[in-house]
């Protein structure tokens, strides 16, 4: 055993009492004591407190013990601490399991917003220029126009040759077009009379609606 | 008690048209379509005897989306107004199977009444007998007559009876010459024949040119002996390639004192006008094209739901008041349910009158509708509704501020 652990052995085994300085300075007196136990009280080590008028060494474990039993301010405030450490863990219990939920909700919202993202995707895949404000006006006088144009002897057309026409002209989709169509329709009951049939057209009642008139 | 002081149910319970529920024919454009028909059949038979044959046949096309109301107006032209002026016979395609060109003509001949060949048969002896001496030797030949039979006045008479009970076969090898003048050609005695032999429905080897001349015949006969002239209602008509090169055929035959009356949707005639040119140009050109443009508007609709109850209810008038009530639920089935033709609308007025006259009510109100719509219509939402709102009580708040601006309108229009 070194000097220098026989001075440490010999402060730890002091224990809640702690050792004199002054003790230490005269039994090892061939060694620069302060250097050695400046360094341990820079690591941490050791505790050099003053007990009335004279310095003792304590190892730091037992220096806790020793303010317990000395220092009833300091038991008194350890004691208040140890209710906030518990109440602090119960906050933290009780925001770990927030954080817990609010994850479950994130990871939900995220698929929400992903789902929502593709599918805006897809859509604006779906038309060419989404940006295109059709004019009902002006999308009602070109749909009359191409009635007059295909119109058979009594007035039919089939809802897809308007489909073809307009959505060019008007570049948008056959959604687009077929949504513009019911509401032109709807809007003009005593104008349009629609008839079913056809591969495409405006859906009432589960009939597919493919053929249309103006009266 | 049905409701309006009702014995019965004026609506049909039936999902398609049938031939009692035809007789009442309301609507402005049912009715002008009819007398279009009417006018046809009168243009027809006005023709003077000397016309040559293309002059005196005629098409009519009426073109329609389902529902509309299209087989109502054509059975109602069967059983009513036209009797005096025509025989019919109505056939529903869509009930011809194999759909080739003999079963089609099978139910040409069986579209008529059923009694139409019998009473044919009798009106040819008759004719027969007309034209020869009952004492004359074509006579005896012909019936059969024995030297007793040939003295009584009845001789005649009773063989005929006894051909039509199919007692005694007539000896037609005789008749040639009483049909073989102007009037009958021979292909048209060869006909006749087997019209008395009871042989005309046996259709075995029969050939395309058999059938037109059997149908020129029937027209033909049809004029002669009834005064009348013929039609043929095809009802459900399509793009069939048998029915197409058929009817290509009878066309181009250009039948005498014939109509042939073409009922089908507009989708039907796109097909047609896409698959068939020939047969499409042809109907283009048809004599009446009925058009029931506005058969399927509120206003027509509504006119037609009167129609039945006005014809079940002669005594006591529906008031004012119950028309406007009843009026007004229509046309909410009508614009927020996308009730939109005619044979919805009777469905659920039938249901509706079936189901009031069970809880003893007098009148159709909101209630009741809205009942009917739950049990016959299970599910069914406000068009664009996104709450869970009763029907009836959409129906009394969309009535109350049809009412509430209808008031706003006369005050400003008092102002």
């Amino acid at each position: 055993m070194s000097l220098e652990e026989k001075i440490f052995d010999k402060i730890f085994s002091s224990g809640v009492s702690g050792l004199k300085k002054t003790d230490l300075t005269k039994e090892f007196s061939s060694v620069n004591l302060d250097n050695i136990l400046n360094t341990w009280i820079k690591e941490n080590k050791i505790i050099i407190s003053k007990k009335g008028s004279t310095n003792y060494c304590w190892h730091k474990d037992h220096y806790f013990q020793y303010l317990l039993d000395s220092d009833p301010k300091f038991k008194y405030t350890l004691e208040l601490l140890k209710d906030v450490d518990i109440s602090f863990r119960k906050l933290s219990t009780s925001i770990d399991k927030h954080v817990e939920r609010l994850d479950g909700k994130m990871i939900v919202l995220m698929d929400s917003i992903l789902a929502i993202t593709t599918k805006n995707h897809n859509f604006e895949n779906s038309i060419s220029h989404p940006q295109n404000v059709i004019n009902l006006q002006n999308f009602s006088k070109d749909f009359d126009l191409t009635i007059c144009k295909y119109s058979d002897s009594i007035g039919w057309v089939p809802l897809a040759t308007l489909r073809n026409d307009l959505s060019n002209k008007y570049e948008i989709s056959e959604k687009e077009f077929y949504d513009l169509a019911e509401q032109l329709v709807n809007e003009n009951r005593s104008k349009y009379e629609l008839s079913t049939g056809g591969d495409e057209g405006i859906m009432i009642r589960g009939l597919v609606y493919g053929y249309v008139r103006c009266l | 008690m049905y409701p309006y002081n009702l014995n019965k149910n004026p609506f049909p319970s039936s999902p398609t048209p049938n031939f009692e529920g035809a007789q009442i024919l309301g609507g402005k454009r049912h009715q002008e379509s009819r007398n279009s028909i009417l006018t046809c059949i009168e243009d027809l038979v006005k023709q003077p005897e000397t016309a040559n044959s293309e002059e005196k046949f005629r098409i009519i096309t009426v073109i329609q989306d389902v529902g509309s109301g299209k087989t109502h107006l054509t059975l109602n032209i069967k059983i009513s107004g036209t009797k005096e002026k025509a025989i019919i016979s109505y056939l529903d395609m869509s009930q011809i199977y194999p759909k080739n060109i003999p079963s089609i003509y099978q139910s040409m001949i069986s579209g008529f009444e059923p009694d139409y060949l019998y009473n044919l048969k009798k009106d040819l002896l008759y004719y027969i007998k007309d034209r020869i001496k009952s004492d004359s030797k074509i006579a005896k030949k012909i019936f059969k007559l024995g030297f007793f039979e040939s003295l009584s006045g009845r001789g005649i008479d009773n063989k005929i009876l006894q051909i039509l009970e199919n007692k005694l076969q007539p000896d037609l090898g005789y008749i040639d010459n009483i049909f073989g003048n102007k009037d009958f050609s021979k292909n048209d005695v060869s006909t006749i024949k087997t019209i008395i032999k009871n042989q005309f429905e046996n259709n075995e080897s029969i050939t395309l040119m058999d059938m037109i001349n059997r149908l020129s015949t029937l027209s033909k006969i049809n004029l002669k002996l009834f005064n009348k002239i013929s039609l043929y209602q095809f009802d459900e008509f399509d793009n069939n390639e048998d029915t197409l090169s058929f009817m290509k055929a009878i066309i181009n035959a250009h039948i005498s004192n014939t109509i042939l009356m073409l009922i089908l949707t507009p989708s039907s005639y796109q097909k047609i006008a896409s698959e068939n040119s020939s047969i499409y140009d042809r109907l283009e050109k048809a004599n009446y094209k009925i058009d029931l443009a506005g058969s399927n508007s509120f206003e027509e609709i509504s006119d037609i739901v009167l129609e039945y109850i006005k014809f079940y209810n002669l005594n006591t008038t529906i008031t004012d008041g119950q028309r406007k009530d009843l009026l007004s639920q229509i046309k909410i089935l009508y614009e927020d349910f996308n009730f939109r033709n005619i044979r919805s609308i009777l469905n659920i007025m039938y249901n509706a009158f079936e189901i009031a006259s069970n809880k003893k009510m007098s009148v159709i109100n909101e209630q009741i509708v809205d009942e009917t719509l739950r049990k016959t219509y299970p599910g069914l939402k406000i068009k664009g509704s996104l709450m869970d709102i009763s029907i009836s009580d959409y129906i009394k708040i969309k009535n109350r501020l049809d009412s509430s601006r209808d008031i706003k309108k006369e005050i400003v229009l008092s102002l």
